[in-house]
């Protein structure tokens, strides 16, 4: 009678087993989740009785605070003074609708919960008070204002970086919301953003990519140069359009002409002038393995390091071998290339860089009650894209294209600016409008990216030069004369 | 309350939960082994008695593994046929090789080699055991 | 382990429940005060008693059932504190009560031995059936049934138009049903592994050697559908094929029962709403979280908000868990004292049932072998039912956790448990 009476007993152990393994997953693992269900009670509660620290621009403006409500004193109330301006960056945090942005990312430093860190059981159990901490942005606000007036009700992005610290000066997506409407008690609001057929809450700055157009000629010009196969005085064809071998396939020119004319053309004319034909040919003949590696050095295919989250871009190198017409298409920017704003003003800004890449940032430092520093952010150089003697190269190509080529709108009297256009074509609806580019004086130094889709107000009559140079160089001008 | 004594407060209810169940674990996982090595002590034997004397079952045998229950009630393990026993009458128990037996409680008594029994008494071979009229010899 | 080392660590359950009523106290910034005292008194009373019980009736009795009852009772008290003061003076008084039942069925078992309950097995069987329809008495009567979330568990007893006391007979119903069980297998084993019947490829033991048990889990079976308790219900099934399996050693017996029950309960699906409605909160709680999945959803909040080590006793929020005094008492112990709590709990349970299963195994007869792992067998099957049910391993029925639950019958019912396997230990060596 023994075995069996062992055997039950070790069944009902194991089943005791079992149990623990469970509760390892629900209150560890899946832990978590269960706790930050928007339909846990125990959330309601901890938020509002806990103050968040504030968030303020780069000039100290508020953009989030807690205030304690009237006559209770331990329920806090968070409000968005500068609202839409900021609202995908600065993000949210609801009951109903949980966290976003950067009220996501730093939620342990706002609201100095983040009671399971090694260092915060040593300051709990020093009996160190952890007051919320506030984070100061790198964000400025005259920029992020220029660039939301610009934009204006267009749909769009606009990001501008300081080129050699990577401190991200506008981060901006059109159209925007107000986050204050998200933190009401009612639903309703919230859903219909939701739902709303212009998708307010995608921040197209990073969350979003889109076809580059002839804004992608910098990378396929810098790995051109590079290769050491050309110079910008070196000569190519200039037909009236590329036919692409072993296809039927051709691609033309913007205005269905030659690039000049029609015999020969050097490089830097093309490039001012953004022709089509001849850096089709270049990427032939450069290769998409060469294109591919300068690209993934300029930050394609990988995640950004940035204090959100950026869809990487994309360049198929791969699927581009052996295919020298996918190839020329890529090469200006069409086909299956695709960037987010943040990469391309990553790539305006190192060429503006001397061709080193600078980690983006928008957190600056983080400080107590007291407004104590508690930490700062260095900029991080993550790598060479190009050399020194390619990125210069590529400046002036750059200057050119602003000085007499597709980018004059960009134009600013006195400062040095640099750009590259695009219109980046989509079958069947307008065209996506770009502009990247960089401007410096003595004192100061941007580069921007600027996107507005399906040409803005200008619809199909939109090219990058018209639309989006506008906008970029306003916001430009707004940090050289700030 | 301090951030700091409420978590020092959570710490010590959970270890003082602990060091008990520590305390128990130990004693525990060494009883255990003991239990298993003192099972692994050799198998049990069957032990036989043999009816003796009895108006209807002389001659036949009842054998004892483990434990068996003798009395006059069709549900005791083994029948004993005799009026004075009781339903449920004694109790046989092998233990490796020594048998026991148990009264349990009846009214008229069991008697091992002529002497009432009043707790449990270890069996010998050539004993006898009396029920009633009917009598039983340890083999 | 000796009965001085026992003292010490019933002691040590004292300092326990003490200390935890402190802390919630504390956490509601107050400064400990009778409460404290007189759950240190109580526990330290009830286990002390009990304690010198042993040495006086079970001098020999092992020494591990007491001090885990009493750690699990005093955790569970803490947290009975700390959601309704008032429920915990209540289980503080059924506390003592179940010590004066214990301490009264090892005198009784002290002075005749654990054969007593051998002798009168279906005067055992009776009253098993007899508490699980008591409930079923009319409502009015003095000493009636109530029905409580549409099972009618209840008996309450009213004299002058006020409700003297509830309680739950099918507590007690469970344990005769083992005595019962224990003496009637223990009697029949030898047939139950021999004498055998083929039908077809299937060999199956004598139909009139189980004729008996059939009518006796049919019986018990049907009264628990009827009074609506599907916890019950699978605990009994549980526990017959567990004590069958014990006494043949054929896997047969637990597989049919299983299957049995499978079909039960798919057919009481199909019957009762609310069984219907406790699958459907099983298996797709957050499909309709507001009605079906809201009592299962707000344990499992309960749960991941406790993480790791808790949010420390009196400072989460348990109080939102509905029942969380009764079935989901586990629930709210692992919000406030994390994940480092709830194994430590489960592993208690796990100790007291490795500790009842080797009394089984060292029990001297087949009768105490089977009586032991019986009253183990359901103490453990409770307790993977309703934690089961709490963390949403089982369908979530209706059980009280030993020991730790709200709920006097249960205290008793579970005390007496631990009472009989400590003499069943205790004669192992006489």
């Amino acid at each position: 009678m023994n075995t069996p009476i062992r055997r039950l007993a070790f069944v009902l152990l194991a089943v005791l087993g079992l149990i623990v393994l469970d509760l390892t997953y629900l209150q560890v693992i899946a832990g978590p989740r269960y706790r930050d269900d928007l339909r846990n009670p125990r959330l309601a509660a901890s938020r509002s009785s806990t103050e968040r620290g504030p968030i303020v621009s780069r000039e100290g403006i508020v953009l989030a605070e807690s205030t304690a409500e009237p006559g209770s004193g331990q329920t806090f109330v968070r409000s968005y003074p500068e609202g839409p301006a900021y609202a995908h960056t600065v993000g949210y945090t609801s009951l109903l609708f949980g966290n976003s942005g950067l009220e996501r990312q730093y939620a342990g430093e706002l609201s100095s919960d983040s009671d399971l860190t090694i260092s915060g059981i040593i300051d709990t159990l020093l009996g160190r008070e952890q007051g919320a901490q506030g984070i100061r942005l790198t964000l400025s606000h005259p920029l992020q204002q220029t660039a939301q007036q610009t934009l204006g009700d267009q749909t769009g992005a606009v990001v501008a970086i300081e080129p050699s610290t990577g401190e991200v000066l506008a981060l901006y997506s059109s159209p925007s919301f107000d986050p204050g409407v998200l933190l009401g008690e009612s639903p309703i609001a919230g859903d219909a953003l939701a739902a709303d057929p212009g998708v307010p809450l995608l921040n197209r700055s990073i969350d979003q990519i889109l076809a580059p157009g002839s804004a992608f000629k910098v990378i396929t010009a810098a790995a051109a140069l590079e290769s050491g196969a050309a110079n910008p005085d070196t000569l190519y064809s200039d037909p009236l359009e590329l036919q692409l071998p072993g296809s039927t396939a051709v691609i033309r020119n913007a205005d269905r002409g030659p690039c000049a004319e029609g015999t020969e053309v050097a490089l830097a004319t093309a490039f001012r002038l953004s022709c089509n034909t001849v850096f089709g040919q270049i990427g032939i003949d450069v290769g998409a393995e060469a294109i591919g590696s300068t690209a993934e050095a300029f930050g394609f295919n990988s995640e950004i390091p940035f204090d959100l989250d950026v869809v990487p871009s994309v360049f198929p190198t791969g699927s581009l071998i052996e295919d020298p017409p996918a190839t020329a298409q890529s090469a200006i920017g069409q086909r299956d290339v695709q960037a987010t704003p943040l990469q391309l003003a990553m790539v305006a800004a190192t060429v503006a860089n001397g061709g080193v890449v600078v980690r983006p940032y928008l957190v600056s430092e983080r400080f107590d009650r007291d407004l104590n520093i508690l930490s700062q952010t260095n900029p991080v150089e993550l790598r060479r894209a190009v050399s020194p003697g390619t990125a210069a190269v590529l400046a002036e190509l750059m200057e050119a294209v602003v000085e007499s080529g597709t980018g004059q709108a960009a134009r600013i009297e006195g400062v040095s600016v640099g750009g590259k256009t695009g219109t980046a074509e989509i079958p069947g609806e307008a065209p996506h409008a770009w502009f990247i580019g960089f401007a410096q004086s003595e004192e100061r130094s941007v580069a921007v990216a600027v996107v507005v889709e399906n040409g803005g107000n200008a619809g199909q009559a939109a090219t990058g030069g018209t639309v989006a140079a506008p906008i970029a160089r306003a916001v430009m001008q707004a940090w050289i004369e700030s | 309350m301090s951030a700091l004594v409420a978590n020092l407060l959570k710490l010590a209810f959970v270890g003082l939960l602990y060091l008990f169940l520590w305390q128990m674990a130990r004693s525990i996982g060494g009883h255990l082994v003991a239990d298993t090595t003192s099972a692994r002590r050799g198998k049990r034997r069957v032990g036989e008695l043999i009816v003796v004397r009895s108006d209807t079952q002389a001659g036949s045998r009842i054998a004892v593994a483990d434990s068996v229950v003798l009395g006059r009630s069709p549900e005791a393990d083994a029948l004993l046929d005799d009026p004075y026993a009781s339903m449920f009458h004694l109790r046989l128990t092998m233990d490796g090789d020594t048998m026991s037996l148990a009264d349990l409680g009846t009214t008229n008594g069991t008697y091992v080699n002529g002497r009432r029994v009043t707790s449990p008494v270890v069996l010998n071979a050539g004993d006898s055991v009396q029920v009633g009229k009917t009598i039983m010899e340890v083999k | 382990m000796s009965r001085n080392a026992e003292a010490a660590l019933l002691a040590g359950a004292a300092v326990l429940a003490a200390l935890g009523v402190s802390i919630v106290r504390a956490a509601g910034g107050d400064t400990p005060d009778a409460q404290t005292a007189l759950t240190f008194l109580v526990v330290g009373l009830a286990f002390g008693s009990l304690h010198l019980a042993f040495r006086q009736w079970a001098p020999n009795a092992s020494s591990y059932l007491l001090p885990l009852a009493a750690l699990i009772t005093a955790v569970g008290l803490v947290e009975i504190f700390r959601l309704d003061p008032r429920a915990a003076t209540l289980q503080r008084w059924w506390l003592l009560i179940a010590a004066g039942f214990g301490i009264a069925t090892l005198a009784v078992l002290g002075r005749f031995g654990t054969d007593l309950l051998l002798r009168y097995r279906y005067l055992f069987l009776t009253a098993a059936l007899v508490t699980f329809m008591l409930p079923l008495l009319p409502s009015n009567w003095a000493l009636g049934g109530v029905e409580v979330n549409g099972s009618r568990l209840w008996l309450q007893l009213r004299l002058f138009d006020t409700t003297i006391v509830r309680f739950q007979p099918a507590e007690f119903g469970k344990l005769l049903l083992v005595v019962f069980l224990a003496s009637y297998l223990a009697s029949r084993q030898p047939a139950l592994v021999s004498m055998t019947r083929k039908v077809g490829p299937i060999v199956i033991p004598e139909p009139r050697q189980l004729f008996p048990l059939v009518v006796a889990w049919a019986a018990s079976f049907i009264v628990l559908v009827y009074q609506r308790d599907l916890g019950a219900s699978l605990l009994l099934l549980a526990v017959f094929a567990s004590m069958l399996y014990a006494a043949s050693g054929r896997v047969a017996y637990p597989l049919v029962g299983g299957g049995m029950f499978l079909a039960g309960t798919l057919a009481a699906a199909q019957m009762f709403d609310h069984v219907q409605r406790r699958f459907d909160a099983w298996l797709r709680p957050w499909d309709d979280f507001a009605d079906t999945g809201f009592q299962i959803g707000q344990s499992l909040f309960a749960l991941g908000s406790g993480s790791l080590t808790g949010s420390g006793l009196g400072l989460g929020r348990p109080d939102v868990i509905p029942s969380a005094t009764t079935d989901f008492v586990f629930a709210a112990v692992a919000e406030e004292t994390g994940l480092a709590g709830s194994v430590a709990i489960v592993a208690a349970y796990a100790l007291l049932v490795a500790v009842g299963f080797g009394i089984a195994l060292q029990a001297r007869d087949p009768y105490r072998k089977l009586l032991a792992a019986g009253l183990t067998t359901v103490i453990g099957i409770q307790t993977i039912l309703i934690v089961g049910g709490v963390i949403r391993l089982l369908p979530l029925t209706g059980i009280a956790l030993p020991f730790m639950s709200y709920g006097g019958s249960a205290l008793v019912a579970n005390v007496i448990a631990v009472v009989v396997l400590a003499r069943i230990s205790h004669e192992v060596s006489t």
